[in-house]
């Protein structure tokens, strides 16, 4: 049996003649939460539908729970809660009655799986109030109430943090890691703020035009983050030769006419400064530059970025 | 299945055109009463009428303003997606729909009867009108079934509310508007071409068997489809209509 709770082998999707997804190979370990980040549009619902059996894939195998998602879905989606894009509920029912009305649908027998769901949430309170009356932040957390309340092994949460405010995303930053951790869910979490994806993931897959860019741990992307000491300066052809000559390392990069970036972030600035000066270059700027996972992120998404 | 059926009920909670809907049927027979006094045998002239009216034109709009209701609150509202990963397949989830506009039909026919009986009642005119309790249980199920082409087009094109009721409507009065024309003039033509078995006319045709007909309608004595065969018409015109809804339903992209 497959390590992974959620395994894709080469899944592509086709809407029409345009693929929305091209070749996708995730892999989602036992109780870890993976973060997909791309930008609107980029293919995550579309995976996350596929992963539910919302929409087959036109290419290529889903596995959940190392189940064949086409042959099995029965099996796999009791043992799944979701929220995929907007939350969807009956507008002339309250929260507590539309949770009802699913907790029937699934078989739910445990007593106040509904009221805990909602405590958990925070909508405890609103126990009167129609959905239609919600606002977004409280839609958010009632389709996330309705994710847990049958206590999944594996959560597919879209977007999850849509429409909440600052205090709102840290709750449920906060209730996602705590599920995590205290009652050890999977979860597949996606978003297209970068920010929040590195607070809580431990891996992470960075999807972009339906293609899967990148696939590795937090810890692993962090590593991959380049430190550099940089130099403007008049003479670049001449402080190549200091570097080399007087500093012993090749280990640095000659990037436009002024700019030095050298790897060796163990040579001190100052003496290298000194001894470029002492040469007759006129430097400009000298500072330690670190690469953020933003800048990593824009480099590997061809340029554009992610929020 | 029960669980789904009792599911779609509990979606209607708060919804006004239900309670509106059940309480036309209760009070439907009161001015058709005036008209049925002036006739021998008020009661199955009161009866009838609300037949023609209440049910045989006003029903089928009702259910496909209800089939609106329940099918677009749902894909307007995105719910679809929520209840199919419960999971629950689109066949039972279309079928619970169906068998919940089929029970709301029963139970607006008899509340139909039930206000019938309660007016004849009042005028003194009371009968025993038990043998109405399977009369109203039957052209329920008949009205249903024929008003599935609504169902049809509702899932097929509803895109809005707006359109999905017009649609209701104009089916619903196209639909009494043949039954009437059989009546009419040139009615034994029409029974006797192909719009003589168009589900609407069929149940006219069953009814006409159910209630003594004066002098003028005798002539329709031929063209009466007892219950049995209507029961089986009835059944093979709602396999049909049923299976092509499924099909249609479970391509409904989410």
């Amino acid at each position: 049996m497959s390590k992974y709770i959620i395994e894709t082998n080469h899944l592509t999707k086709f809407y029409g003649e345009q693929k929305a997804l091209a070749d996708i190979n995730i892999h989602v370990r036992q109780g870890s939460i993976y973060g997909l980040l791309g930008r609107n549009g980029a293919g995550k619902s579309t995976l996350m539908k596929i992963l539910l059996g919302l929409t087959s894939a036109s290419e290529g195998e889903t596995f959940v729970f190392g189940m064949n998602v086409k042959k099995d879905l029965h099996k796999i989606l009791p043992r799944v809660g979701n929220l995929i894009e907007t939350p969807g509920f009956y507008p002339n029912l309250t929260g507590y009655e539309n949770l009802k009305l699913f907790a029937r649908m699934r078989g739910v027998t445990k007593k106040n799986a509904i009221e805990e769901a909602l405590t958990l949430v925070g909508l405890n309170n609103e126990n009167k109030k129609l959905f239609s009356e919600y606002s977004l932040g409280m839609k958010q957390r009632l389709a996330i109430a309705l994710a847990v309340m049958h206590d999944p092994e594996l959560l597919i949460l879209d977007e999850p943090i849509n429409g909440l405010d600052p205090i709102g995303i840290a709750e449920v930053r906060k209730l996602i890691r705590s599920l995590s951790e205290e009652r050890r869910k999977t979860i597949l979490i996606s978003s297209h703020i970068l920010s929040e994806i590195a607070l809580v993931a431990d891996d992470i897959g960075i999807i972009d035009h339906g293609t899967l860019l990148e696939e590795s741990s937090l810890e692993e992307l962090e590593n991959k983050n380049k430190v550099s000491i940089q130099f403007q300066l008049s003479d670049v052809g001449q402080a190549s030769i200091i570097l080399q000559e007087v500093f012993k390392t090749d280990n640095f990069k000659i990037s436009g006419k002024e700019n030095i970036e050298v790897y060796d972030t163990n040579l001190p600035i100052a003496k290298m400064n000194k001894a470029f000066v002492e040469s007759g270059i006129d430097v400009h700027k000298a500072y330690l530059f670190e690469e953020s996972l933003e800048d990593y992120f824009k480099k590997i998404t061809g340029g554009e970025g992610i929020a | 299945m029960l669980d789904l059926v009792l599911c779609e009920f509990q979606k209607l909670k708060r919804r006004k055109f239900i309670t509106l809907t059940m309480g036309v049927a209760c009070l439907f027979p009161l001015p058709v009463l005036f008209l049925a006094l002036r006739q021998q045998q008020a009661f199955y002239m009161l009866f009838r009428m609300v037949f023609i009216f209440g049910e045989m034109l006003f029903l089928p709009c009702v259910l496909g303003v209800l089939s609106t209701i329940i099918f677009l609150t749902e894909d307007e509202n995105d719910v679809l997606k929520n209840i199919l990963t419960v999971p629950v397949s689109r066949t039972k989830i279309f079928l619970s729909k169906c068998i919940m506009l089929m029970i709301l039909a029963i139970i607006y026919c008899l509340l139909e009867l039930s206000a019938s009986i309660l007016f004849a009642f009042m005028i003194g005119n009371a009968t025993n009108a038990s043998s109405f309790i399977l009369f109203s249980i039957l052209s329920g199920v008949f009205i249903f079934t024929c008003s599935m082409p609504v169902v049809l087009f509702v899932i097929t094109f509803g895109k809005n509310f707006t359109v999905s009721n017009i649609a209701s409507f104009i089916y619903g009065v196209i639909c009494f508007a043949l039954a009437y024309l059989c009546t009419g003039p040139g009615g034994e033509v029409l029974l006797k071409s192909k719009i003589g078995v168009l589900p609407i006319v069929m149940v006219f045709r069953w009814y006409l068997g159910y209630f003594p007909l004066e002098e003028r309608l005798e002539k329709f004595n031929l063209y009466v489809v007892p219950t049995p065969v209507m029961i089986g018409y009835i059944l093979i015109f709602l396999a049909i209509t049923v299976f092509i809804g499924i099909l249609v339903y479970r391509k409904k992209e989410v």
